[in-house]
């Protein structure tokens, strides 16, 4: 009389892996021939052989084991969790739209105002909307930036000091806009002008009074948007 | 500071001088080693050639060792684990000024960061960083 490979297997008190481990047919196999699928003709005999049967007492198409029954109540016992709608935000989601916003020259406060309320407040869903919408700006700004032929060339020179990724994209967004920016040099000086270009080494400015300068980056500490520059004139 | 960067600038300062000159002068075949330590972003430089430069330099040679610990990797780990942890950072310039806010991002030549009280970014200069925190 046949039987199925999974009720030889049970009668031995094994498990799927000491069966495997016995007989050398994988374990994701004799799985497999349990839930129904037909044994290979290799395999038969290796089974037979450790399980004491002959391979024809074995059926070559199992029927499926049958699944054990939940305990009852199991599932009620679980505390019931508020539905994703109404779950609060995570603090990783929260920090993850800071951080998106921040790539865009918002800062957390301005965030807040367009959100309407603070960030901790939001529901999961409700964020996700909000991250969602953020990470398409900056994927847009991106595509912008490498539509454009000035910007779409990135060079990496080879002094740490040189114009790198991002850096190059603000340069040339700023450019672009025609602001003026404010130069701080090493030694405090300070120098106002629209970026004319740059160079991996070197930004190029015209200053109020018409004067072009070229800066040398080594020479430079830090830089921004004058006061009041990006508003229209 | 990493040690590469202030070694720059003691070159500018010193009028511009030259790796392949310094290299000569403190008895080096070729100026790799030198250029080494200025490209670099990793801690580098052995005892013995930061000691010859320093000498060269005119600088103690604690000023150099200290610049070595702090090279440009240390740094992009600060500015990043701020980065994910959306944490206030506090630049020191060569400048003698101090900016502190939150970094929007980093590269490998410049820092963007959200300064306290400022509407604009500022776009600061790794090489103009002497210290953080």
């Amino acid at each position: 009389m046949q039987q199925d490979l999974w009720r030889l297997r049970q009668e031995k008190q094994w498990t799927v892996n000491e069966l495997a481990a016995q007989s050398g047919v994988p374990a994701l196999s004799i799985y497999e021939y349990e839930q129904g699928r037909a044994v290979r003709s290799a395999d038969l005999p290796k089974l037979a052989q450790v399980l004491g049967v002959r391979p024809e007492e074995i059926k070559t198409q199992s029927a499926p084991k049958p699944r054990k029954a939940r305990p009852a109540g199991r599932t009620a016992a679980r505390p019931a969790s508020p539905a994703p709608e109404l779950q609060p935000a995570t603090t990783t989601q929260v920090q993850h739209l800071v951080a998106l916003s921040i790539r865009l020259g918002e800062s957390r406060e301005h965030l807040e105002e367009k959100v309407g309320q603070p960030l901790d407040r939001l529901t999961r869903v409700e964020i996700s909307r909000w991250l969602t919408d953020y990470a398409a700006a900056i994927k847009e700004r991106k595509a912008q930036i490498a539509a454009d032929p000035a910007g779409a060339k990135r060079w990496r020179a080879h002094l740490p000091e040189g114009v790198d990724g991002y850096e190059l994209t603000y340069l040339t967004e700023q450019r672009k806009a025609g602001h003026p920016v404010t130069f701080t040099l090493f030694d405090g000086q300070r120098l106002t002008g629209r970026i004319l270009g740059f160079g991996p080494y070197s930004i190029t400015i015209r200053t109020d009074s018409g004067t072009e300068t070229t800066l040398q980056k080594l020479a430079i500490a830090y830089y921004a948007v004058a006061a009041g520059g990006d508003e229209p004139t | 500071m990493s040690l590469g960067d202030h070694l720059r600038f003691l070159r500018a300062m010193k009028g511009g001088v030259g790796t392949a000159t310094i290299a000569r002068a403190i008895g080096l075949e070729r100026p790799w080693p030198i250029n080494e330590i200025e490209v670099r972003y990793r801690e580098t430089g052995a005892d013995e050639l930061v000691g010859r430069l320093a000498e060269y330099l005119s600088r103690p040679v604690e000023e150099l060792f200290w610049h070595r610990e702090r090279s440009r990797t240390m740094l992009t780990r600060h500015i990043q684990h701020a980065l994910q942890h959306a944490q206030p950072i506090v630049l020191h310039l060569r400048s003698g000024e101090t900016l502190s806010g939150l970094p929007a991002w980093w590269d490998l030549g410049s820092i963007g960061l959200v300064v306290e009280g400022e509407a604009q970014l500022t776009v600061v200069q790794r090489h103009a960083v002497i210290d953080w925190g």
